[in-house]
């Protein structure tokens, strides 16, 4: 009895020094920081001495009353991540089940669609700011030639402000490789026999895409809306880029929350407001991720086998 | 590995009953592939015509869409632009790459030896501490930014690439979870033989565990190494001489400089390089990419 004792709490020692990197982390960059940052949030602080002035709430009333920009920033948030997510999961859904088709190339055609994704975003937006550009951008150019649109009042995208959100949403079509490539694993999951059943049945193919594929697909759906929707709302490199001189875009059209707390915290030395306002992203990211996983017992379906 | 399912039994014998010719809706199928192909590529290709052109001609109208005299010499000026008063690209590429290359090894150890723990021992509170892991993975990094940097301030840690690469020693929700996984995998039948041949628990982590799950190890390294590479707010927020830069920011800091029309043939030039080492990785890895991608869900975005 005593061994067993004796082992059991080897055993949880042991374990406890495996796991002891993560917990030291956790509690060094992670929790110290969250609470540490709540605290600033309370506070007026430039960086320069210690300890901040303590203001109370007035940073948060700032943030919501007369600040200019951060009830703004939010909405602009709040459209990206809903837009780009939206994106991602329609397209990266349709291209997988493009590729499930067993096409010729389709090797090929999956390191084409994958690849954008991963490479370097300052690269990719610049490159996108140069095809969008209103004046000499191939995108316009094309729909010159094509007659589409006059050359006297070409589409300003970026430089437009009702534009220029839907302008840098459509990004993410070059970014969703990753969603496309965790849906064809799902796809791939699919038991190969209920489509069998089902085309005996007599149902055609897109009947049996939309009353079995979809389905049994509506984990994996709403797993790529959650962790898309968490980093889209921290989206940063596109709109550091894209936001212009100003900072905001045209109109204050493009100037997101994330971009706010960077404005705030390093340019202007606010680090109470910026903590004020990354807490509150905080609150609207866990907010939005616990409505997904409560609305989810509606629409997502698990089958009784556990994968 | 993923895509290229081979045909099974039935779909074969579908293929028998309706012949061999190719149907319309197939067809529609491959012309759907080719375009979305072409929309993705054009993008690229657009650049690189544009990088190889003469300044002026960026601008012209009609447009020219493949240059006369190709302009080759803009890859090298683009890359040795002085950013900032003084370093190149080649600068920047060095300093990426060192900060990557500590950010892989620690992610990969540390990851490593806390799954393990994770997965094959027991002890009080494990379960939970499980949970509180997951969930922060929810928590945005700007909140942590501004704490760090205030204490990396008083350290004195800005302006050095500490902040960029210790943390990454103290393991990483996503990859713990994945790794997890993969040895909760392997049957404890094989710890247990080794236990009673008297190796210690290190010892079974390095020769029973490891080579079991190296596939899912290689898999962490290259898209730390991924993640690494393309991270912006971190170093935009702490490296403040250009010598440090990454590329990334050396690369937001030559598109800043100009005021008024950058100099689009070079920065087209410069964004095109700055893209070949991810391909080159992907074309080496995509094997383990593609396992990683979808088994952790990170889609490297």
């Amino acid at each position: 009895m005593k061994a067993v004792g004796a082992a059991r709490r080897r055993e949880a020692i042991e374990g406890y020094l495996f796991i002891s990197p993560w917990i030291i982390g956790l509690l060094l960059f992670t929790l110290a920081p969250v609470i540490f940052a709540l605290y600033i949030s309370f506070t007026s602080y430039d960086i320069v001495g210690w300890p901040p002035k303590l203001v109370g709430l007035d940073n948060y009333k700032t943030l919501f009353t007369t600040d200019k920009y951060f009830v703004h920033s939010l909405w602009n948030t709040l459209y990206y991540a809903v837009g780009s997510t939206a994106v991602g999961l329609i397209v990266g859904l349709g291209l997988a089940v493009l590729l499930n088709q067993n096409l010729r190339g389709s090797t090929l055609l999956r390191t084409l669609f994958y690849i954008p994704g991963i490479l370097p975003a300052v690269g990719m937006s610049l490159i996108f700011i140069f095809v969008f550009d209103p004046g000499f951008g191939l995108i316009n150019r094309m729909l010159e030639n094509i007659g589409v649109v006059g050359q006297d009042n070409p589409p300003g995208w970026l430089k437009d402000d009702r534009l220029s959100m839907p302008t840098v949403i459509s990004w993410s079509f070059w970014g969703m490789g990753g969603t496309m490539l965790i849906f064809l694993a799902g796809l791939q999951g699919v038991p190969q026999a209920l489509q069998e059943a089902a085309s005996i049945d007599g149902a055609g193919k897109i009947r049996s895409f939309f009353s079995i594929t979809l389905p049994l697909l509506t984990p994996t759906i709403f797993f790529n809306a959650v962790v898309g929707l968490i980093g889209a709302f921290q989206e940063v490199t596109k709109f550091y880029l894209t936001a212009g001189a100003t900072g905001t875009g045209p109109n204050d059209s493009l100037i997101t929350t994330i971009f706010y707390i960077y404005q705030q915290g390093w340019s202007y030395l606010h680090m109470g407001l910026a903590a004020a306002a990354a807490w509150v992203l905080f609150l609207v990211i866990l907010v939005f991720t616990l409505i997904q996983i409560k609305g989810s017992a509606l629409w997502v379906f698990y089958s009784e086998e556990r994968r | 590995m993923a895509a290229t399912v081979a045909p099974d039994d039935a779909s074969i014998a579908r293929r028998a009953r309706r012949g061999v010719t190719v149907r319309p809706g197939r067809l529609l199928l491959y012309a759907v592939a080719f375009a979305t192909a072409v929309v993705m590529m054009v993008p690229f290709i657009w650049a690189f015509t544009s990088a190889l052109k003469d300044n002026g001609d960026i601008f012209t109208y009609p447009p020219v869409f493949f240059p006369g005299h190709p302009h080759w010499e803009h890859f090298v000026d683009g890359w040795q632009s002085q950013v900032g008063g003084g370093p190149t690209f080649t600068t920047f590429t060095l300093n990426t790459l060192r900060i990557t290359l500590i950010n892989v090894g620690g992610t990969v150890v540390s990851c490593t030896i806390v799954a393990y723990g994770f997965a094959r021992f027991r002890f009080p509170l494990r379960n939970l501490l499980f949970l509180v892991m997951l969930s922060t993975m929810m928590i945005p990094y700007a909140i942590t930014l501004i704490p760090q940097y205030i204490i990396f301030t008083n350290i004195g840690w800005v302006n050095t690439i500490l902040p960029l690469t210790v943390p990454a020693f103290f393991a990483s929700p996503y990859f713990v979870f994945l790794l997890r996984q993969f040895f909760m995998s392997i049957p404890y039948d094989l710890d247990e033989a080794a236990r009673i041949d008297g190796a210690g628990s290190l010892r079974i982590l390095w020769q029973v565990l490891l080579p079991e799950i190296r596939p899912a190890v290689i898999a962490m390294a290259v898209l730390t190494f991924i993640g690494t590479w393309k991270d912006f707010l971190a170093p935009l927020v702490y490296l403040q001489d250009a010598d440090k830069y990454t590329i990334e920011i050396g690369l937001t800091q030559f598109y800043n400089a100009y005021s008024g029309q950058p100099r689009w043939d070079l920065l087209t030039a410069v964004s095109l390089v700055t893209m070949i080492p991810m391909v080159i990785i992907f074309f080496f890895a995509s094997k383990y990419i593609v396992r990683g991608v979808t088994l952790s869900g990170m889609g490297g975005t």
